[in-house]
């Protein structure tokens, strides 16, 4: 055997619609921000790297289409780099106050280092636009790009009104090809959320796979010959990848994963909030409102004290880290061939924004296990489709109702805090179904409204609002933003049924909710609202 | 055409469609009324959709629409319920489903002065044997509820209704639900089943985060970069 084992290393990156052309800045938009200077931008920069050194290396990316749609924005672009300027002139400030605390000013001048290049990757790299580079590799066979439903929606709980899960999957596969040029091959289903029958809507949209958490495949309707070693394939053939629960538990845990550890960096220790806010005024992105800086001194706490952060034991220990990953999954392999007539396939599905933004060493981790795995010393990386392509025959299993959510089904999503949304999304996504049928063929002011009422859907579906209610963080903003769809939505609903479309109000929206350009609400109309 | 489509929404529909169109309705107007009037109220040719404002929209640029109107003060006042009769069912686990329900005014109105009435019911059904259900006696001011469920591998089907003197009365039928086993199999795929295959399943369950026994928790997809928690807490 070549191998001992395959590893599928797969990042979701996603941030849900947070653009505020009304507003001179937004705190939301910051979260865009963020995630682009600590996460993607690395994460392309070490992607670029890895593939000039010619190493042998494959991971997928599933780039949500609201991420997308954001990442091309100019309005999102241009201040993206006030934001990025903003941080520099306060980095550069930092050097300042912190010169006579050489440990703090090694960090500050480091970050300096770090924004700066960032900045320039961006601006005169990349001419803002990230996604090009992705293409890029995306051709050169580094990665594969995937998508995941066009709004992040969480598939399950909307499964229940014709017109909603299509809808999702429709303007994602839609939105990627406008994006990327080509037709995603695979599917992230947001949360891993799964529910019986969404396979055939994936097979409608050309997808032929798409992942499960470990026991929506386990506990399909038979038991698979190779556990999660394996992906199954549904009955209409489209193939389902399933997550393995040891390897997510070794970067995902609280308490027992690799980024708990006190050397790395403490996230929450941030000069954002922790210095005067007179000193940081002149740099906060939302004026008077404080926020995370990215400029961060300390270690996590250990035993309640505070450790000035130490990039060198912190890369000892990325190290560690990653040779111990690549460690463990070996000696998985090898216990899995054992039991297999073939190779062993270990699917590791992870947050990209967790490496970098919040594992602040994490793409150090990531470029040390890609590396390792490279060398070829028993684990091969490979993409899903790839996979395929080499082992076609695969068992048939319908796969089980299930979501990688705490508990692993529906219950963070649909608890007492956010259950009060279902019964609009389900309504409006009726009342969209009707007009659909009931304008098949509008023009005009019409058509435009119809458009814009889909977006309010798609928008409205985004299941980030619900995550946030449930977990009590940014909640105003998400009632707000849920609200703010379901009234669009619902007003444009009469006005194009009275034909009393205001035109001025119209062209305010979709200036504001612009997200998908080349919306045709007639998508709708393929589902019968009975 | 445009007629049946009328008819076909609900009153509060209609009456929103009526005060779109300026008409003036007064409260015990009966639906086929106004379905008439608003009929009559609707331009012939819905293609020539909005000339008069069409005309005017071309003034304004969006730039000058949102610094006019400053769309971030707006509020967005929504419904808390809607004027129709309808429950439905969501399946959050194995053994837990959320049914919702609306009932429209006109008919809570009807059964709030039904001097024989006794409670609103929601009658839960096993679906692959009606015969057996259970009842849940709710109030008009609930909306919605969490129900527990008798059996895994089944399927569901809710009907909201009422008891009026001895009668049970089904005012809607919900969607059909499934439950899954949440377990494993019993059930041995012949053509790939072999030997290795409960080895096998042994190991992809070992360090399994989820379902149930999820103690430390797993993954949950962030948001707030500027609060507190990037990985879920423990509950």
């Amino acid at each position: 055997m070549a191998n001992d084992g395959y590893l599928a290393i797969i990042l979701n990156a996603h941030l849900p619609y947070i653009r505020h052309p009304e507003l001179k800045t937004s705190v939301e938009e910051s979260w865009l921000f963020e995630a682009v200077l600590d996460t993607y931008l690395p994460l392309l920069n070490l992607l670029e790297k890895l593939g000039k050194e010619g190493l042998s290396v494959t991971i997928t990316l599933s780039v949500s289409p609201s991420l997308a749609e954001m990442l091309v924005d100019p309005l999102l672009n241009e201040r993206f780099l006030i934001y990025t300027e903003n941080k520099i002139k306060l980095t550069e400030k930092e050097l300042e106050r912190t010169k006579n605390n050489s440990e703090m000013f090694k960090l500050a001048s480091m970050y300096l280092k770090e924004t700066k290049a960032s900045y320039s990757q961006y601006k005169d790299r990349y001419k803002r636009n990230i996604l090009n580079p992705l293409k890029d590799m995306q051709r050169s066979g580094l990665i594969e790009i995937i998508t995941t439903s066009a709004t992040h929606a969480f598939l399950p709980l909307l499964n229940v009104v014709k017109g909603a899960v299509r809808g999702q999957i429709h303007f994602a596969v839609q939105s990627h090809k406008k994006h990327f040029g080509v037709k995603p091959e695979g599917m992230w289903l947001p949360e891993c959320g799964y529910s019986e029958g969404m396979e055939y809507i994936l097979e409608e949209n050309g997808i032929n796979y798409f992942f499960l958490d470990s026991h929506g495949l386990l506990f399909g309707d038979r038991k698979p010959k190779y556990g999660v070693y394996a992906p199954v394939k549904c009955r209409n053939g489209v193939s389902a990848f399933g997550r393995d629960a040891a390897s997510a538990k070794a970067v995902w845990s609280n308490s027992e994963g690799y980024p708990a550890d006190p050397v790395y960096r403490d996230f929450y220790q941030d000069i954002g909030y922790n210095l005067p806010i007179e000193y940081l005024k002149p740099y906060l992105y939302v004026e008077h409102e404080r926020g995370n800086t990215g400029i961060k001194y300390f270690s996590k706490h250990a035993g309640g004290e505070r450790n000035i952060y130490k990039p060198e034991a912190a890369r000892k220990k990325v190290l560690e880290h990653s040779e111990n990953f690549i460690y463990r999954r070996l000696k998985q392999m090898n216990e899995i061939s054992r039991y297999m007539d073939r190779p062993p396939l270990i699917v590791c599905p992870y947050d990209a924004e967790l490496f970098g933004h919040w594992w602040y060493e994490g793409i150090s981790w990531l470029e040390n296990v890609l590396r390792k795995a490279a060398k070829g010393n028993g684990i091969k990386l490979i993409s899903p489709s790839e996979y395929l392509k080499r082992y076609p025959e695969n068992q048939v299993i319908a796969p089980s109702f299930s979501s990688w959510g705490n508990k692993g089904y529906c219950e963070v999503w649909l608890e007492k805090r956010n259950d009060w949304i279902y019964r609009h999304l389900h309504r409006i996504t009726e009342r969209m179904c009707k007009l659909t049928v009931r304008y098949p063929n509008a023009a005009g002011v019409k058509k435009r409204a119809l458009n814009q009422a889909a977006r309010e859907i798609l928008l409205a579906q985004s299941s980030d609002w619900a995550f946030m209610m449930k977990m009590g963080t940014d909640t105003a903003y998400a009632h707000r933003r849920i609200k703010e769809h379901i009234y669009n939505f619902n007003k444009l609903y009469f006005s194009i049924i009275a034909d009393r479309i205001e035109e001025t109000w119209l062209a305010a929206v979709e200036y504001k909710n612009n997200i998908f350009s080349d919306m045709d609400y007639k998508v709708y109309s393929n589902s019968t609202f009975q | 055409m445009k007629r049946d489509f009328l008819e076909a929404l609900s009153v509060e529909e209609l009456c929103q469609v009526g005060r779109d169109l300026g008409i003036d309705i007064y409260s015990l107007i009966k639906k086929a009324d106004l379905v008439e009037l608003i009929f009559e109220n609707l331009e012939p040719e819905e293609e020539s959709n909005n000339l008069l404002i069409n005309g005017e929209g071309l003034k304004y640029s969006p730039a000058r629409c949102i610094a006019e109107e400053s769309l971030e003060s707006i509020e967005y006042p929504i419904p808390e319920r809607y004027d129709e009769t309808k429950i439905m069912l969501m399946l959050r686990d194995p053994d837990w489903a959320f049914a919702y329900w609306d009932i429209e005014t006109s008919l809570t109105a009807g059964l709030k002065s039904d001097e024989k009435f006794s409670s609103l019911i929601l009658r839960v059904y096993d679906n692959n044997d009606r015969s057996f259900y259970f009842d849940i006696k709710v109030q008009f001011s609930d909306m919605g509820w969490y129900i527990k469920l008798p059996r895994r591998n089944s399927s569901y089907i809710i009907e909201l209704g009422y008891i009026s003197g001895d009668r049970y009365t089904v005012l809607a039928e919900s969607n059909t639900i499934y439950t899954p086993g949440g377990s494993l199999a019993a059930e041995k795929d012949l053509k790939w089943y072999s030997d290795t295959t409960e080895r096998l399943i042994d190991l992809s369950q070992t360090g399994l985060l989820s379902p149930e026994k999820s103690e430390d928790v797993i993954s949950q997809r962030i948001i707030s970069f500027s609060s507190s928690s990037y990985i879920q807490h423990k509950e």
